[in-house]
């Protein structure tokens, strides 16, 4: 199809931290976009500062996916779309290989992927936290690990 | 029986199956009004509620009469409760919730009738049955190759875990999935999506919440 065949999906960090959960079956098109974006935002969030931080319980489940599906009803492009849940979830990507990747993957038909962030946002979601999940394991067993 | 099969519906085949029982004495000055055969017995005041609406798929809406038959069908208040298999042979079964999973783990033939009555004793299920199909009341669905891989998938994510609830999710919920072993993740996954259809199909989705057999292991 001519519209996937301009997919943008630059080589990015958030390839290594899905690569991290084999488990996790990949998705094509668009979908990956997505699931990048949705990755570089959590990561972006301020956790120490902002106030998220007071509503963790309520993160995966309500905050995170209702934030990332009602700002899709009020962006036509993916720029506006981020800009409204980085505004509203005060994120920011944190180093210049995450904002890289971010300002690629913006570059994508904007129709299709926040569509599927409309339509797919809990099985996203869901993938991400997943991600989250192992990234934490592994810290956390590196730091228990052999700290000499 | 040297009836034509295909002329005989679901009802009739059941009280057939059933010894036949008759309810009155038998006429053959009038025909009957639902499925027009040459014989009477009882009056449709006698056998219906006022409050019944279903004439319309009658052979006479307007009839006074009804066939033994037929009015066993609206008589019987067990047909209106249970889950029942009937088939051309004739025979009448009644199914426990795991023989419905099993009847419902292929596709169902066209000799072949399950009725499934999701709020017993509310409605007439049987009088509407239809061969080949899994009837509800108002309702028939042909039970394909579709539904029973759309079945298994649900059977498998509820052996997994996961509640009637959780799987009206568009996603699975992260708790739950965290109780499986990552390399079952995939194939979790896979069947989600497999149920998406029914997800916005209430009709399909009440059948298959019914079809399901509560061994525990």
């Amino acid at each position: 199809m001519s519209a996937e065949s301009a997919l943008v999906l630059p080589a990015g960090v958030t390839a290594e931290w899905i690569a991290l959960v084999p488990e996790l079956p990949p998705v094509q098109g668009y979908g990956a976009v997505a699931e990048r974006l949705l990755l570089l935002l959590h990561y972006g969030i301020d956790w120490d500062g902002g106030w998220v931080r007071e509503h963790r319980e309520r993160y995966w489940d309500r905050l995170l996916p209702v934030r990332v599906r009602e700002s899709t009803y009020r962006a036509a492009t993916l720029d506006r779309w981020w800009t409204l849940v980085c505004t509203d979830l005060q994120a920011a990507p944190r180093t210049a290989a995450e904002r890289l990747e971010v300002a690629g993957l913006l570059r994508n038909d904007p129709q299709p992927v926040l569509t599927v962030l409309r339509e797919s946002t809990e099985a996203l979601v869901l993938r991400t936290r997943i991600v989250a999940d192992r990234r934490r394991e592994i810290r956390a067993a590196s730091t228990s690990e052999g700290e000499i | 029986m040297t009836a034509a099969v295909n002329q005989v519906d679901v009802a009739r085949a059941a009280w057939v199956a059933s010894g036949t029982p008759e309810l009155g004495e038998r006429s053959t000055t009038d025909r009957c009004a639902r499925c027009g055969r040459g014989e009477v017995a009882v009056t449709v005041r006698a056998t219906v509620a006022r409050t019944f609406t279903d004439f319309d798929r009658w052979s006479t809406p307007s009839g006074r009469r009804l066939c033994s038959g037929c009015a066993w069908v609206y008589r019987t208040r067990a047909l209106r409760t249970g889950i029942h298999r009937v088939s051309t042979a004739p025979t009448l079964e009644v199914l426990t919730p795991t023989e419905l999973a099993r009847s419902l783990q292929s596709p169902i033939s066209d000799s072949v009738a399950i009725v499934l009555p999701l709020r017993p004793g509310r409605k007439h299920v049987v009088a509407q049955a239809r061969w080949g199909h899994v009837c509800i009341e108002d309702l028939q669905l042909r039970w394909t190759s579709t539904s029973v891989v759309r079945l298994a998938a649900m059977t498998r994510l509820r052996d997994a875990g996961f509640t009637v609830r959780e799987l009206m999710s568009p996603a699975p919920t992260h708790s739950t999935l965290m109780t499986l072993p990552a390399t079952s993740w995939a194939a979790v996954f896979a069947d989600w999506d497999t149920l998406g259809a029914w997800r916005s199909s209430p009709s399909h989705w009440q059948i298959g919440i019914r079809a399901w057999a509560r061994e525990r292991r």
